[in-house]
């Protein structure tokens, strides 16, 4: 794999868009797009991501030689490094630290960061690109999920510290993951960073709401949770702990 | 046609369908059609552990981690027919997930019926795990029908679009 590139933009509409935009022009990765300001910033199901000044929108471009039915794992890859990242930031891994299905980061329950990865076939393979959004130094308010910021656990870096922390853990991980092939051990890690099993937490898939607790991830890393009609295999859905 | 001809048919049938399938594992193809004297048979496996799974939606735990092996029970002869699949301009799922027909729920539509479309362009995308998977027109055409709903779960090959 090509050296990691990373390039600084003041504002862009998404750095996942931008990232896309420049895999179709040609562009193989692996690059990171950073950028201060987004104006059209995207989680799942569309929903706007805030882009709040002194936080990280960042984008990383990867040109794999896998199967797109196996993108998906890049998910839980991607909640590793950037789990592990923020560990080293903070100096140690504090206990409110975890990981929640499939990668959201969540600091005593409240999420701190997000990841939403899109991939799309070229003709040179391919193109995954891995969206991260990390709050550092301001926390959105949100009506229904609630957020924290770094600056508030001990994080004396900004953006760009903590997008080199970031690179440095994404470029090992998806190294053990090797396109799927290592994809066992990336499921154990996760495991071991996420909250614990019997956890209370609730899905929503956008047709139905169901409530559970955490069994864990099967071999794919789909979510297990067993609910009022037994254990149940989830691949989507929008999920949040019972607090 | 008398009786022993239709059980020696019925054999030959049996063995090609033998032969085809074990064709398949060893040469790793999804997939064998061959059409001869009136006779078609498609011979197609899962290659793939993420299709071996039965349904997204629920599945037992005892059940979950086991996906099957190629040369097992995922080796079946299919009946030809006239379902969508067949259609020479489909478009399969390459992946299990959830189908999505606009990038976000406000936005129209990527492609509805009568969409002219280039190689490449995006038809739908595909959800896993919050892992968002355009699918690109593998060719140029105009879309003639769209064989999925938003927000609706797609099994590995099922036909999306067919695009003519």
């Amino acid at each position: 794999m090509n050296p990691t590139r990373t390039e600084r933009l003041d504002t862009v509409d998404s750095t996942n868009v931008e990232a896309m935009r420049r895999a179709v022009a040609g562009e193989r990765g692996p690059l990171w797009i950073m950028a201060d300001v987004q104006t059209a910033g995207r989680g799942r199901a569309g929903r706007s991501w805030t882009s709040e000044p002194g936080n990280l929108q960042a984008s990383l471009l990867l040109t794999l030689d896998t199967a797109v039915s196996r993108a998906y794992q890049l998910s839980l890859v991607a909640g590793i490094a950037v789990f592990d990242a923020i560990s080293a930031g903070l100096g140690a891994s504090p206990p409110g630290l975890r990981l929640k299905w499939p990668n959201d980061i969540l600091i005593d329950g409240q999420k701190a960061g997000g990841i939403l990865i899109e991939s799309s076939t070229t003709p040179a393979g391919l193109a995954a690109v891995i969206g991260i959004g990390i709050n550092i130094a301001s926390a959105p308010d949100l009506p229904d999920r609630p957020a924290t910021r770094l600056a508030d656990h001990g994080f004396a870096g900004d953006s760009g510290a903590l997008l080199a922390e970031i690179a440095d853990a994404t470029r090992i991980w998806i190294a053990i993951w090797e396109n799927g092939a290592g994809f066992e051990v990336i499921r154990e890690a996760w495991l071991n960073r996420a909250h614990p099993i019997g956890e209370r937490m609730s899905i929503n898939t956008g047709s139905e709401r169901i409530d559970g607790a955490f069994l864990g991830l099967d071999t794919e890393g789909a979510l297990l949770l067993d609910t009022p009609s037994g254990a149940r295999r989830f691949t989507f859905g929008d999920v949040s702990l019972s607090r | 046609m008398t009786a022993k001809d239709e059980a020696e048919n019925s054999s030959g049938e049996q063995q090609l369908i033998r032969e085809l399938a074990k064709l398949l594992n060893d040469t790793g193809l999804s997939e064998i059609e061959i059409e001869k004297s009136g006779l078609k048979v498609r011979v197609a496996r899962t290659v793939t552990v993420t299709a071996a799974v039965p349904a997204p939606a629920q599945l037992g735990l005892a059940s979950a981690p086991v996906a099957s092996s190629p040369a097992g029970p995922g080796a079946a002869p299919a009946a030809a027919g006239s379902d969508p699949a067949k259609h020479p301009g489909a478009v399969k799922s390459p992946m299990v997930g959830t189908a999505y027909r606009s990038p976000d729920p406000k936005a129209p539509p990527f492609v509805e019926v009568g969409t002219r479309v280039q190689q490449g362009d995006t038809l739908l995308i595909i959800e896993a795990m919050k892992t968002m998977n355009q699918i690109p027109a593998p060719r140029a055409g105009t879309v003639t029908s769209v064989l999925v709903e938003n927000g609706q779960p797609v099994e590995f090959g099922e036909p999306l679009v067919i695009i003519e």
